[in-house]
């Protein structure tokens, strides 16, 4: 009961065959394999891929900064830095993991890779701005790198003026004229992804008919394109100012360093929504195909997005609590940002509901995505904490916080992107991953997170404050920074083993077949790979997403139950036959 | 409804792109794209607008006085130019829908022209700037060298770093203005050379529409920046106009 | 009921409600997230694929059922949002007796003064019981005081006035921290908050290392610069009478541009320290009534620690006619030359730039100079 009228033998014909399915002849992939192929290509999947590998090594530069970060607060003196070094490296990893790693992920590889095969499309709507997306993209990557070999900024990720401006060593104009580029390929992205999903619907997909992958998305473009350029002014501001020792943001000459920060978080806070809503794209399709059901709820999930992306306009202030910000916007801040967990709330109840009467299979990306439901519970409530001003006056600028954040970003959004790329593995390269070697990453990976983050919640109500190189005033902490460090090394392994074993599946893994999920959705009615242009036909579109039936489920299941018994039947007669024969043979003293 | 796909061979099949079914789906992800895109120019400006209503609101004496040493008649003169530059661009766009190549090739360059007097007139206005030292961070001394404007500032309690202020947001908020308008520039006059190799012409204008939208928004942002930023202290200036 | 103090001591009057406030919201928290993944691992197990369960008619959506937990969270989120936010504003509400210590925040280093005149480098003395308000800015970028103990904290931003108040409510030693990233070594800006009794609290203030009250200094700051020339009995300048002035409502012209000061109206202000501290470094913005606009200002010749100290002087005047007189009165001051021996600090020092700030930008083209606040700052 296919909601597909495209037709079976729209599969091209030939290469090589196998029981689970074939590698078509050609696809997107073998389509050319010069550089230029590569390098000037209008394909969006060929453009997912060279983000996949640039973000990849970003998230490993980001990672290393982590680490340097963790391993010196295992003492209170700082175990392996100085801390000027130290306050290079948290800069570094903030601003590579935000800018470089977390903003791009979802949108940049999966969106990249799926918005088009979801609609039933041949490309995006722009394909040459989605190439100059990469480009400005690995151009302000590598600016922003030679800034970090240069020394790199000591300014934290946000670049709070006057330090930023006036006090900070080196490598603030550089490192911002990198974050200027890649703000303007998130901005390209966004752009694409919403006119390619107003315009470019293959006949019969209604709004409503669309995945719910397109809705986050469709959300998350929103805030990049009308938030993103904020933070370019701001940058903009920021430098000019450095440069030319003006002062826009300088008290002695009559600026406000507050207006700096509303400018800032005023891009800031939506841009965790652009990190968060393509996690939640993810989830929804992932927990529907592995529960076998429709999501639960789709309209509400559907408005939910379009929600969270409005209302997280209208809270950056909660970022300035503790500043002169009067008590009375603090009040406004407070109260729209504890409306705006509602949508979230809204979306966890109706995954955990879409689990009800389905068929549950926990495959590597279901446990991922079961991650990330449960962790970004835990991390969502905790802004609660946050939201309460007289709470946040005692946890800002501490420990509370990085974890609070790091529960989203990692235990979220990062969760919900190694998901995702397991769940499309087949379909982006043709091959299978080792599913054992999934499932313990994945088990690793949620067990280190936890340790490293959740003793951070306490080091942050017990007053460790954040951005700390050292804490020698208060040796008590030491206790919950070990047991934090430890943690990170085992989420290490977590983030290594992936990269491992799916390099290992390009040449080794089980051939996919276009299918191997039996999902739902256009892209998996291509081949996996897709050849270049995704679609023979234009598919038309008949009926809803998720057309999945937990019943139908099970009786597939009691069948491929039945198949295995027969198999085994007739296996265990013929080993009855062999061992006959060999006794009788026995028997005559041969 | 089943369409064919297009498999270009060079990406030159027609005047459709291979991504497109049909020239109508081409005309309208052009178009929204374009006005998506002039949302985030009207946000980026935005910000530059949103600290400058801070600080005049903050330092309005200050502001007028910054404002008065801007040349209001040369302002509203250079205006017109853009605003006419506007109507030569409206009506490129006007040609080039009925395929009227030669008229179009005229009111591309015209608008050309028109942007590039601006332009003219804005480095006009910079250089006398930059001769009295109004520049802040290049050649900030205006105040160094003018005391009894000094004197007159401290009578009427006006500090000059809040003047400063007013030059900054100045020079940010054109400057700007004027990096789109030179960027524009280049496009004009690229689409002004297609357009005589008649690429406008044989069917797909719209192109000439879209660089129309990016030019009217240009315009549009001067509209805001002109009142703001010249014509603080009305028509009873500091001094009467200029430096 | 409601204690967190097994993790961090409560030292404050809020420190009890703010705890209860995080036990109440954790409360919440751990029953959401208990519930999901409860329910997570419930439905995982029971619905497995190959069990044999009933999965007829699996719902697609129920209107009731989301409108109800749509709407449920959204009661208990309004109700702590209310909590909250009542605790705030009680928290940010700084009692009319508080007594006020200054605090100056600068890369690396907290400077806080008393008004009997006691400084202190990174460490806060304070008698238990009595409510002390925190008037604070910063020479350089910005940081913010923090004291776990007390579950407080406020930005210090440069350019503005903050404030933040406390009740101690038992003795210890606590930690202070600088909790705004500020530049190489923000770790380790910080030191001690010390609780003491009332009397050790007044005993404290006469030992120690400095030897006069603040108002002294500031005397001494007024004569050096000028000020009494004009403002001094003997003047013959016509400059209005400091004696008495603070707190109380003063005829002023605030000078608009365009407008004779002569055909400006009157109106009233108090003079309080922000009106004091702008006289000093504005002088033309609020003229006193009557008098010429021809006082200089003194925005590049003093830091924000000299013209406090100028206003505690100024304050002091109060219960005195002349500040001659009141010269006599103090005769075990210190020339300026001893109290730069016995604190390491002229004025000229805490003006100076950042100890120990590198890199080729310096601190903008005032050092850390006073600079006119912003009127509408301060909690």
């Amino acid at each position: 009961m296919s909601s597909i009228t495209a037709d079976e033998s729209a599969l091209p014909h030939g290469g090589e065959i196998t029981p689970e399915g074939r590698i078509p002849r050609e696809h997107y992939l073998n389509a050319g394999y010069t550089w230029q192929s590569w390098l000037f290509t209008l394909d969006h999947k060929r453009i997912a891929i060279l983000y996949m590998v640039s973000v990849l090594a970003m998230f490993a530069l980001g990672g290393f900064g982590a680490m340097m970060v963790r391993l010196n607060l295992l003492t209170p003196e700082g175990a392996i830095i100085r801390p000027q070094t130290y306050n290079r490296m948290f800069s570094m990893h903030g601003v590579v993991m935000v800018f470089f790693f977390l903003v791009p992920s979802i949108p940049a590889i999966l969106g990249n890779f799926l918005v088009p095969m979801m609609l039933g499309a041949r490309d995006l709507a722009f394909p040459k701005l989605n190439l100059l997306s990469w480009y400005l993209y690995i151009i302000g990557a590598i600016i922003a790198i030679c800034a970090m070999a240069f020394g790199g900024v000591d300014t934290g990720w946000t670049f709070y003026a006057p330090l930023s401006t006036q006090y900070a060593y080196d490598n603030v104009a550089l490192t911002i004229v990198g974050l200027f580029l890649a703000g303007f390929s998130s901005i390209l992205t966004g752009l694409n992804f919403i006119v390619t999903t107003h315009r470019m619907r293959a006949p019969g997909l209604t709004w409503f008919r669309l995945p719910l992958f397109i809705w986050s998305h469709y959300a998350t473009s929103l805030i990049q394109v009308l938030a993103t350029p904020v933070l370019a002014i701001t940058l903009l501001a920021l430098a000019v100012e450095r440069i030319f020792h003006v002062g826009i943001f300088d008290p002695k000459l009559g600026g406000d360093p507050v207006l700096m920060q509303h400018m800032f978080w005023f891009y800031s806070h939506p841009a965790v929504y652009i990190m968060v809503l393509p996690g939640m794209a993810v989830v929804s399709e992932i927990v529907a195909c592995f529960a076998r059901k429709p999501v639960f709820g789709y309209k509400f999930v559907a408005f939910a997005s379009l929600a969270i992306a409005v209302l997280g306009f209208l809270v950056w202030g909660h970022h300035m609590f503790t500043t002169s910000q009067s008590p009375f916007a603090s009040m406004v801040f407070s109260f729209i940002s504890f409306l705006v967990a509602i949508p979230s709330a809204i979306k966890v109840f109706n995954w955990t509901a879409t689990l009800y009467k389905g068929s549950i299979r926990l495959t590597t990306p279901m446990l991922y995505v079961l991650g990330f439901i449960g962790l970004f519970t835990i991390g969502g409530l905790t802004g609660l904490h946050l939201a309460a001003l007289a709470l946040d006056i005692h946890v800002h600028d501490t420990y509370f916080i990085v974890a609070h954040f790091h529960y989203i970003m990692v235990g979220g959004t990062t969760m919900a992107f190694l998901g995702g790329i397991h769940f499309w593995w087949p379909k982006m390269t043709g091959r299978l991953y080792p599913e054992n070697w999934g499932k313990t990453a994945a088990i690793i990976l949620f067990v280190g997170f936890n340790l490293t983050f959740f003793p951070q919640f306490i080091l942050g109500y017990m007053g460790m404050p954040r951005r700390y190189a050292t804490y020698a005033f208060a040796p008590e902490f030491q206790v919950l920074h070990v047991l934090s460090t430890a943690g990170a090394s085992i989420m290490a392994l977590g983030f290594f083993l992936p990269l491992v074993y799916l390099l290992w599946s390009l040449k080794n893994g089980e051939i996919a077949g276009p299918n191997p999920w039996k999902a739902t959705g256009l892209e998996w009615q291509t081949p996996s790979p897709p050849t270049t242009f995704n679609f023979e036909k234009t598919p038309i579109v008949t009926c809803g997403p998720y057309a999945y039936s937990p019943e139908a489920d099970e009786i597939e299941h009691a069948e491929e139950d039945l198949r295995q018994a027969q198999i085994d039947l007739a296996l265990t007669k013929a080993k009855i036959e062999a061992d006959r024969a060999k006794g009788g043979e026995a028997d005559r003293g041969v | 409804m089943v369409s064919e796909t297009h498999a270009p061979v060079d990406g030159h099949h027609g005047l459709v792109q291979h991504q497109f079914d049909d020239m109508e789906q081409q005309r309208e992800c052009f178009s929204l794209g374009m006005w998506l895109f002039l949302a985030t120019e009207v946000m980026m400006f935005g910000g530059l607008f949103f600290a400058y209503s801070l600080y005049r609101w903050q330092f309005e004496p200050a502001f007028q006085v910054g404002s008065s040493h801007l040349d209001w008649k040369l302002g509203t003169f250079n205006t017109f130019v853009l605003l006419f530059s506007s109507l030569t661009m409206a009506m490129a766009v006007h040609n080039a829908g009925i395929g009227n190549r030669q008229k179009l090739v005229n009111c591309l360059l015209l608008t050309w022209v028109l942007g590039a007097a601006f332009l003219g007139i804005k480095a006009m206005e910079w250089k006398a700037d930059f001769n009295v030292g109004l520049i802040p961070g290049v050649n900030w001394t205006y105040y160094d060298h003018h005391a009894e404007e000094l004197k007159a500032l401290a009578e009427k309690n006006i500090m000059p770093h809040h003047v400063m202020m007013y030059f900054v947001i100045y020079f940010c908020m054109t400057g700007l203005h004027a990096i789109h308008m030179i960027i524009g520039l280049g496009i004009v006059g690229y689409f002004t050379w297609l357009a005589y190799r008649g690429k406008f012409t044989d069917g797909n204008d719209q192109p000439v529409e879209i660089l129309g939208l990016y030019w009217h928004l240009v315009d549009i942002v001067w509209v805001f920046l002109f009142p703001l930023l010249y014509l603080i202290a009305g028509f009873h200036p500091f001094q009467s106009g200029g430096h | 009921m409601g204690t967190l103090a097994f993790l961090q001591q409560q030292a404050s009057s809020v420190a009890a409600d703010i705890d209860l406030l995080t036990v109440g919201i954790t409360v919440v928290a751990v029953v959401f997230s208990v519930a999901i993944f409860v329910a997570i691992a419930f439905l995982s197990y029971r619905y497995r694929r190959g069990s044999k369960v009933d999965r007829s008619r699996p719902p697609q959506y129920n209107h009731l059922i989301e409108i109800l937990w749509t709407g449920i969270p959204l009661l208990i989120v309004m109700g702590i949002f209310l909590w909250a936010t009542t605790l705030y504003f009680k928290v940010v509400k700084v009692p009319a007796d508080a007594m006020e210590i200054h605090v100056v925040g600068k890369q690396w280093m907290w400077k806080l003064q008393h008004p009997s005149g006691r400084w202190e480098n990174n460490t806060l003395h304070v008698p238990v019981g009595r409510p002390v308000v925190l008037t604070m800015t910063s020479e350089d970028v910005i940081h913010s005081f923090y004291v776990p103990e007390f579950r407080l904290k406020q930005d210090v931003i440069p350019g503005q006035f903050t404030q933040l108040w406390f009740t101690p409510t038992k003795t210890g030693t606590f930690h202070l921290f600088c909790a705004e990233f500020c530049g190489t070594l923000h770790s380790t800006m910080g030191g001690s908050v010390i609780v003491m009794e009332p009397s050790d609290y007044e005993r404290w203030l006469t030992e120690g290392n400095v030897q006069e009250t603040v108002s002294a200094v500031g005397q001494q700051l007024f004569r050096r610069h000028g000020c009494s020339g004009c403002h001094g009995a003997n003047s013959s300048v016509r400059a209005p009478m400091l004696e008495g002035i603070y707190g109380r409502p003063v005829a002023v012209q605030v000078a608009k541009a365009g407008v004779p000061l002569g055909q400006t109206q009157a109106t009233t202000m108090i003079a309080d320290t922000r009106y004091i501290h702008d006289a000093i470094v504005l002088p033309e913005k609020e003229v006193a009534a009557g008098f010429r606009p021809i006082m200089p200002t003194y925005k590049n010749r003093l830091s924000e620690t000299e013209v406090f100290q100028l206003i505690a002087y100024i304050k002091s005047l109060s219960s005195k006619r002349d500040p001659e007189t009141r010269r006599q009165d103090n005769s075990d001051r210190l020339t300026p030359e001893d109290y730069e021996a016995r604190t390491g600090f002229t004025p000229e020092n805490i003006r100076g730039g950042a100890a120990g700030r590198g890199g080729r930008n310096s601190g903008g083209p005032n050092g850390g100079v006073a600079a006119p606040m912003n009127e509408r700052t301060t909690r």
